[in-house]
């Protein structure tokens, strides 16, 4: 009982700060691009419009749940909250700093591989079945996408793997307080982080937010709740992709230096700044690029980032065994 | 315990609506499923590392590709064909021989019945009867030992089939596409 309700806690104390974070992440998304764009953006609920997310949640609250006519109505429904869920079940193994994590499982790269395989289906789901063209052909578009770049994602967290010599996202991060992955890995760095931004479909990959010349997604057919876990899912995934980046490249809750100054801040507080990075330059990039077009986009997937990261992962390896430098 | 029976029931309750159900994107459904269910089946063996990868081979790659295919072929469903061969009496009929097939062990007739245990489900610990070793360690230590022959195979295999589909979309002769 006791355990149990320990357990329960736990993961109310992760999930409500996410959902907050979520929250936060798309008034910071508006406020930096209105600041790139010289604007002033959300500017009138609350101070400085900090209370406009939770005026946008209460919105989306309140809209009428709309059910499209000879719609599969049992996946109709259950497309969202697969996405929801599956964007909150990663976080289970992402260590917040030193033993503040979770689940400390051994495999927990692998883990977080596994769930993003498996949002592919909420998106598929969705455009089937609303029964419409336009969500079938947008379904089909961003789950081809995310999966061509998975591939990719793949084989550079394999060739970081290898340097590390675990699984185990603990020990990725005890591997780098020598140096960071981002330093010798540079631009397996870069790849990972396009990459991220093709997974989550983000810009300047973002073709389900093409409303005008693609009529949007999978979504079209969504409305209030089941939008909005979309939505809440869409920018979890984007946090956890930029958490991973800081994870797997920049040492997560490590110091920049490890001397006096610098190791008096907490850890976590590092890992959130980490994180915090990744956000604005996700808002920033969707603010200063133009939209890919959808064979260039393909073409740079598979042409271009696949035989790079499998080149970098036969380069790695040779060169882990020819120094004998390989942990293990 | 009566956690993992409902697993099992859960279990077949799946593999019988994957050839059960009519629309064929819901028996792909229930094949994601019966996936899913079998892999937390492994994670109950604590072999994490086979779960797992079941989840992100067949789940994340297969199973989206079979998705898709379905998806984008024009099917009717014909009610015609499936009773003109009587396809459930057959499919039937063979459940029933698997399932006398997986009865065998357990039941008295089997004379081999005293050496298995299998009755009262005691599962064994097996990550914890190889102590020093993590999973992936372990299988590794195997595979890339013992086995290294049917690892090679297998990535051959592999090989052929890429080859394969490449020679699918070549076009050799201009006249004819095969692509089309």
């Amino acid at each position: 009982m006791f355990f149990s309700l320990i357990l329960i806690l736990k993961i109310l104390l992760i999930i409500v700060p996410l959902l907050l974070s979520v929250a936060y992440f798309t008034l910071a998304e508006r406020k930096i691009m209105a600041s790139i764009q010289r604007r002033r953006g959300p500017n009138v609920i609350g101070y400085l419009g900090l209370l406009q997310p939770l005026a946008d949640g209460l919105k989306l609250f309140i809209k009428e749940t709309i059910l499209p006519t000879s719609a599969n109505i049992f996946i109709f429904l259950l497309a969202p909250l697969l996405t929801f869920f599956l964007s909150l079940m990663g976080w289970v193994v992402i260590p917040f700093g030193e033993n503040l994590v979770v689940a400390n499982v051994n495999i927990g790269l692998l883990y977080l591989f596994a769930i993003s395989a498996l949002s592919v289906y909420g998106i598929i789901l969705s455009g089937w079945s609303s029964n419409s063209k336009y969500a079938f052909l947008g379904s089909l578009r961003s789950a081809s996408q995310m999966v061509s770049y998975e591939v990719s994602i793949g084989f550079i967290v394999i060739s970081v793997v290898l340097c590390c010599g675990s699984f185990n996202l603990s020990e990725l991060i005890f591997s780098q307080s020598r140096v960071w992955y981002c330093l010798p890995l540079f631009p397996m760095f870069l790849i990972f982080f396009v990459s991220a931004l093709a997974e989550t479909n983000r810009h300047p990959f973002d073709l389900p937010e093409a409303e005008a010349e693609l009529v949007s997604g999978y979504n079209v057919e969504y409305s209030a709740m089941g939008f909005a876990l979309f939505f809440l899912g869409e920018y979890a995934n984007m946090l956890l992709m930029s958490s991973l980046t800081s994870i797997l490249f920049f040492g997560g809750w490590l110091p920049i230096l490890n001397i006096a100054p610098f190791t008096f801040i907490p850890g976590s507080v590092w890992f959130g700044a980490k994180i915090c990075i990744f956000v604005v330059l996700f808002c920033w990039i969707r603010a200063a690029l133009p939209r890919y077009r959808y064979d260039q986009l393909m073409s740079l997937g598979w042409k271009t980032f696949l035989p790079i990261s499998i080149g970098w992962l036969f380069f790695s390896s040779s060169t882990l065994i020819c120094f004998n430098f390989l942990p293990f | 315990m009566y956690m993992i029976l409902f697993l099992f029931l859960f279990l077949i309750f799946c593999s019988f609506g994957v050839i059960s159900s009519r629309n064929p994107i819901h028996s792909i459904l229930f094949l994601v499923c019966v996936f899913l269910l079998s892999s937390i089946l492994l994670f109950c063996l604590e072999v994490e590392f086979l779960g797992l990868s079941f989840v992100l081979i067949y789940v994340g790659a297969i199973a989206i590709l079979f998705l898709f295919v379905v998806m984008m072929l024009d099917l009717k469903i014909n009610d015609k064909l499936f009773n003109r061969f009587r396809y459930d009496l057959v499919t039937y009929f063979l459940i029933f021989f698997f399932f006398l097939e997986l009865a065998l062990p357990f039941s008295s007739l089997n004379i081999y019945s005293q050496n298995l245990h299998c009755s009262n489900f005691d599962w064994i610990n097996w990550s914890s009867q190889i102590e020093t070793f993590s999973n992936i360690q372990a299988i590794g230590q195997v595979l890339y030992s013992y086995y290294f022959i049917f690892f090679l195979l297998a990535g051959f295999i592999l090989f052929v089939s890429i080859i394969g589909s490449l020679m699918l979309t070549l076009t050799l002769n201009k006249a004819v596409d095969m692509r089309s």
